[in-house]
């Protein structure tokens, strides 16, 4: 992997994660949050190989960066997320619990669930959910960004109107 | 190695309907532990409020209108791409700033919902968040009839 593919997938990432624990933002994106990133990312690191007359771009950059910042963000949104579990009120697993309960009235809730939303009551802090945030984070937002990516790059090849590779 | 066009057609076309079936989570699965995995899952890719999801026996989706609506078009856009071969080439000579006109309603939808504070019905999102779906298809199928290490 080109090192240099490393910059655009950390500006992206780091940016997708910030705009990720904003509520507001989250409302008004919705699903295209990480597309986006994708495709800024992508774009981004062409316009810093653009200056180098043997760079192509290929479907295989984008597959790269796509994974980079899904991994990059989902890090940096668990630890967003946990500490603003720590510093706020909220317990986001309680909240779920009681959501879940309200369309499945009789479902069984399994006994770790519990454990972590204790956890967070007691301690403002678990390691699991930390765990369980980047996991999450980082699967989907690197499926999405992914998808973003390869997105940004056919508009890219489309726009300059080189073959595709 | 050499992968087949259509394998890859008729393997997104399989994984939205996968995505598609889990959006419906609420009304089959009785596992909690899979059910806040699976709601989390969504949770990352939409708002998820109750409101703006269509509901089906009181159960909510497990993602809202319009991305029901994104999704749901680009698994019926590549089904109809999987089956007929001779329309993805005449998608991809479609003009690209022509097909950025498809992201038209959406963003006016998005406007009047999110600045005008101007409440439209779900069907509306579905039907914007349809019309949108274009796009992705568009950019994806492009990339993958061009691609040199495909036949």
């Amino acid at each position: 992997m080109r090192k240099e593919k490393f910059l655009p997938a950390l500006v992206a990432g780091f940016s997708l994660a910030v705009l990720s624990v904003v509520p507001i933002i989250q409302l008004a994106t919705c699903c295209l949050l990480a597309p986006l990133a994708g495709i800024f990312g992508v774009n981004l690191y062409y316009f810093q190989m653009k200056k180098d007359p043997e760079f192509r771009l290929e479907k295989s950059d984008g597959f790269q960066i796509g994974l980079l910042i899904g991994v990059i963000s989902g890090f940096f949104e668990s630890i967003f997320q946990t500490l603003l579990i720590f510093v706020s009120k909220d317990n986001p697993v309680h909240d779920s619990i009681i959501l879940m309960q309200q369309y499945l009235p009789n479902i069984n809730i399994p006994e770790i669930i519990n454990e972590i939303s204790r956890e967070i009551d007691e301690k403002r802090f678990s390691a699991l959910l930390t765990f369980t945030l980047f996991f999450n984070a980082s699967v989907v937002n690197s499926i999405f960004a992914t998808i973003g990516a390869l997105l940004g790059i056919s508009n890219i090849k489309k726009r300059i109107k080189e073959p595709f590779s | 190695m050499k992968i087949n066009q259509n394998v890859v057609y008729f393997f997104i076309t399989f994984i939205l309907i996968i995505f598609i079936i889990f959006i419906f989570s609420l009304h089959f699965l009785q596992n909690s532990a899979g059910l806040l995995l699976i709601r989390n899952f969504y949770g990352k890719i939409c708002h998820q409020i109750g409101s703006r999801c269509f509901s089906f026996n009181d159960k909510p989706l497990l993602i809202c209108a319009r991305c029901t609506g994104i999704f749901g078009g680009m698994l019926i856009l590549f089904f109809t791409l999987s089956i007929f071969k001779e329309l993805r080439l005449k998608f991809d000579q479609i003009n690209y700033k022509k097909i950025s006109l498809f992201l038209l309603p959406l963003f006016i939808d998005w406007v009047l919902n999110f600045i005008f504070k101007i409440e439209t019905t779900n069907f509306v999102r579905f039907l914007t968040g349809i019309i949108f779906s274009f796009v992705p298809v568009y950019f994806l199928n492009s990339l993958i009839i061009n691609s040199k290490n495909q036949r």
